[in-house]
């Protein structure tokens, strides 16, 4: 089952180490990561998606905040989040389908960052599922490269970590 | 033949496929950390292959340094590939999301009002608040935030920046980038 965890963390050198080092010592496996800093520069973000049961998941959290440079831990739940995800794709692209790669991202809101007689490389973000199903239509086209983050979340509404 | 610039720091943007292990983003980046290195953001992600991932780290450095890490990378056995993009060869995105408080009506219309300058979405709504999210390079994404921070910032999340070589090569081509096509120049 995925799962979201967000971490703030003290902003020192190591700390992404420490983390990430605790999952890989018990082998849960992490869909994806994402990190960066948060309005206060001493203070860093991270937003993990995990594959893992219930009880894995307490298990993640208790250990997380064992270490010193953890400030606070929250398991998302699926319904009040808003969870988003960069893309940058790159697709094959000659005269003749180029006008119908971007009919398709205007469609989904995505916006052209580089042409080339041969290619198109497009921006999108969104949700984990639509980026998916952009993915997929693009794949017709024969996609050359594709580059993603991971998912970050916000709570819906008032709150804050 | 001397390269002139191995001593300028310059931002690279390490773009590496590996396999996706459990561990492999912990190696990679203990590798960075252990040195020392400025890193600036790392980005971990799904690509269109299953079972691959693209790590991009972002580093300020020398040329120098750059090259170090890069022949370390190799060593990291599930790293297949790794290929540096500059600021000149590359799209540089970053995503964030920030959630400002904003129960007056003139807050709230000017932050919906920067936000459509910004070309920013706005993915929430609460009587208190308004989540926004801004998708753009470094000096987009940095001017719209300096903005939010003149009204009362409750959270923000960013996601680092992700980097992809403009023009037709992509990370599986060993092509030689615009930048040392120039540092070969005497």
């Amino acid at each position: 089952m995925q799962q979201t965890l967000s971490v703030l963390v003290e902003n020192q050198a190591g700390i992404l180490n420490r983390v990430t080092g605790l999952f890989s010592r018990r082998a849960f496996n992490i869909e994806s990561l994402a990190v960066g800093v948060t309005d206060d520069p001493s203070i860093s973000r991270i937003t993990i998606r995990v594959d893992s049961g219930n009880n894995v998941l307490e298990q993640v959290e208790k250990q997380l905040n064992k270490l010193v440079e953890v400030i606070k831990v929250r398991a998302q739940e699926e319904t009040r989040y808003i969870g988003r995800e960069l893309m940058l794709i790159k697709v094959n692209a000659s005269t003749k389908t180029r006008g119908e790669i971007a009919a398709i991202a205007e469609i989904v809101g995505a916006k052209v960052d580089d042409l080339t007689p041969t290619s198109m490389t497009l921006e999108l973000s969104d949700t984990t599922e639509r980026l998916d199903a952009f993915q997929a239509m693009m794949r017709p086209f024969s996609i050359l490269e594709v580059a993603r983050t991971g998912l970050i979340a916000l709570q819906t509404g008032g709150g804050k970590l | 033949m001397m390269r002139t610039n191995d001593t300028e720091q310059q931002l690279f943007h390490f773009s590496m496929l590996v396999d996706d292990v459990p561990g492999v983003l912990s190696q990679v980046s203990r590798l960075f950390s252990q040195k020392g290195y400025n890193i600036q953001s790392i980005v971990s992600g799904r690509t269109q292959e299953p079972g691959v991932t693209r790590i991009t780290i972002t580093m300020l450095g020398t040329q120098r340094e750059a090259d170090q890490v890069t022949a370390q990378c190799y060593k990291i056995f599930p790293v297949r590939t790794v290929k540096i993009l500059d600021e000149g060869t590359s799209v540089e995105r970053e995503l964030v999301l920030v959630k400002v408080c904003a129960s007056d009506q003139g807050t709230r219309n000017e932050i919906i009002q920067l936000s459509s300058i910004f070309r920013a979405d706005i993915v929430d709504v609460s009587r208190e608040t308004l989540t926004v999210a801004i998708l753009g390079n470094d000096g987009k994404v940095s001017a719209f935030l300096d903005l939010m921070m003149g009204f009362q910032v409750m959270e923000v999340v960013r996601t680092g920046t992700l980097a992809i070589e403009r023009g037709k090569h992509t990370i599986y081509d060993r092509n030689k980038l615009q930048s040392e096509y120039e540092m070969a120049k005497i």
